[in-house]
């Protein structure tokens, strides 16, 4: 069963500009799923059809198995964990500790668990030791991850991520990729999110959806979707790795797809050897 | 558990509140010998930080000059002549009355502000303020920064591109920027608005929802203080009506 579903959505803002055009959409449990495609494409709005901060016109939203109706939100939103892209607008209250708490407590944990949940969400990010620090005076970096951990600390089952990689550096951004690998290695958690950086979506991601113009252009696996040539004429680029085999392709180097850029050197290594 | 200064700070601060309040013209002398009273006591048994009524005495001057004027101004009862000044009981009475006010109000604002916003904020929940004024309180501690943060991007951009009010220009123009950088500010914080409510609905937040703060119990000498400020508040007003 898949633990996500969104069944032919579409959905138009007030000024009746179509956004989505039927969107199929579905996830498994335990999976990292991107959805890339350009700005304005509606992969926000789509997310934000997934823990019922809008509702399709047409269509519906399933998490696990329930689907999502205005009576049935706090549940559904129990589930989800939603991270917004600019961390100052979900960072509310005035410490780190009872930003982290806000969750927890609507969602009616007891005091002695949210103490504990809090504290085990920061030591996940990276973050034990801020509980009293303002929210304020951190960088970018950590207001995000303080952020995922007011997500964490009421334990949902997916987190939908949006553009988790904007604003980050080089660092920050193979920082949060370990994060996202470690949650889901050690909480099972199954994880969707938007981005722009093809690049770093190669050794995180299970599947990636492509999306233009509120559909679904393409879907698939990682390798197979990100060197797709098709990937380009929606706008978007191949990821530098999968280029240069393409390039390699093209003039007539024969080669196997690689995984990674170790397994890319190491064949062109072995084929410069042998022609030696 | 929270610090107490939080407490202890607050429960001064409502007490100076209380003697803007309390403190009316006719027994106004007695009516600041007890608020001095209880003030040294707040600061020498409570260790309230020195430093905070120093910064109310430097504030004193900002509106104490109104006071010092008034014995000359106002009355019937003249109490001293000196040829064609005269300084009345009434006037007197009325500056002293002002002087305690002002020497209140800054002492509210100057002790408030040195106390940590959310130890301020868990201080209200302790003393019972309605959970929703303390969650909008807390919004905009934490905005407001931002707001200032926001402001400030704002001006660095028009700056940037050659605006200054000092600049050489005519005084409309001027004024239509700066209603520019106001506007965008209005806007933006509305955007802003909307994305932190959907951000926080996200997270489950419904009418009933708060601002986590731990329990605290009041120990004995903020206890002892609070009786103290009560009684001395109390007995200004019972000076007053005997």
């Amino acid at each position: 069963m898949h633990i996500l579903e969104a069944k032919n959505i579409y959905f138009s803002y007030n000024n009746g500009l179509q956004i989505l055009r039927g969107v199929n959409f579905k996830v498994k449990s335990g999976k990292i799923v991107a959805v890339i495609g350009p700005n304005g494409a509606g992969k926000t709005t789509l997310f934000k059809h997934f823990n019922g901060l809008l509702f399709p016109e047409r269509g519906s939203v399933f998490v696990k198995g329930k689907k999502i109706r205005k009576e049935n939100l706090m549940e559904i939103r129990r589930e989800i964990g939603f991270l917004f892209q600019n961390p100052d607008d979900q960072i509310i209250a005035p410490t780190v500790f009872q930003d982290v708490a806000f969750g927890p407590l609507n969602f009616g944990f007891d005091e002695n668990m949210i103490e504990h949940n809090v504290r085990e969400a920061l030591k996940l990010v990276g973050m034990e030791g801020y509980e009293n620090k303002s929210p304020h005076n951190l960088s970018y970096g950590q207001k995000k991850r303080i952020a995922i951990a007011g997500i964490l600390a009421y334990q949902p089952s997916i987190m939908i991520l949006d553009e988790p990689f904007a604003g980050l550096d080089p660092e920050g951004v193979r920082d949060f990729k370990r994060l996202l690998l470690k949650l889901r290695k050690d909480l099972g958690l199954t994880v969707v999110f938007s981005s722009h950086d093809i690049n770093a979506l190669l050794g995180l991601v299970d599947r990636v959806h492509v999306m233009i113009d509120g559909q679904i252009l393409l879907e698939g696996k990682t390798e197979e979707v990100l060197s797709n040539p098709s990937l380009e004429k929606a706008g978007l680029e191949m990821p530098v790795l999968f280029r240069i085999y393409h390039a390699l392709i093209h003039k007539g180097v024969e080669i196997p797809f690689p995984a990674d850029e170790t397994e890319i050197v190491e064949n062109l290594v072995r084929i410069l050897n042998d022609e030696k | 558990m929270m610090k107490s200064e939080s407490n202890t700070g607050l429960i001064v601060v409502y007490a100076f509140a209380g003697v803007v309040i309390a403190v009316s013209a006719t027994k106004v002398l007695t009516g600041i010998i007890i608020f001095f009273f209880s003030s040294m006591v707040s600061v020498l048994y409570f260790k309230i930080p020195f430093k905070n009524f120093k910064k109310i005495v430097l504030m004193i001057p900002f509106g104490g000059f109104i006071a010092l004027f008034q014995p000359f101004t106002k009355g019937e009862h003249v109490i001293i002549s000196l040829s064609f000044i005269h300084i009345y009981a009434e006037g007197l009475d009325f500056g002293l009355l002002l002087l305690s006010r002002l020497v209140a109000s800054f002492s509210f604002i100057v002790l408030v502000s040195s106390l940590h916003e959310h130890e301020i904020l868990a201080a209200m929940r302790w003393l019972r303020l309605p959970t929703q004024f303390i969650f909008m309180l807390s919004l905009t501690v934490r905005y407001l920064k931002e707001f200032y943060t926001m402001l400030n991007v704002l001006k660095n951009s028009i700056t940037c591109r050659g605006f200054s009010l000092k600049a050489k220009m005519p005084y409309k123009r001027k004024i239509r920027i700066v209603s520019y950088l106001m506007g965008s500010l209005v806007v933006s914080s509305i955007e802003r608005g909307e994305r932190t409510y959907e951000a926080m609905a996200s997270r489950g937040y419904s009418v009933s929802s708060k601002i986590f703060m731990r329990e605290f119990n009041i120990n004995i000498r903020e206890l002892s203080l609070t009786v103290l400020l009560i009684s001395c508040v109390s007995l200004i007003r019972l000076l007053e009506l005997l």
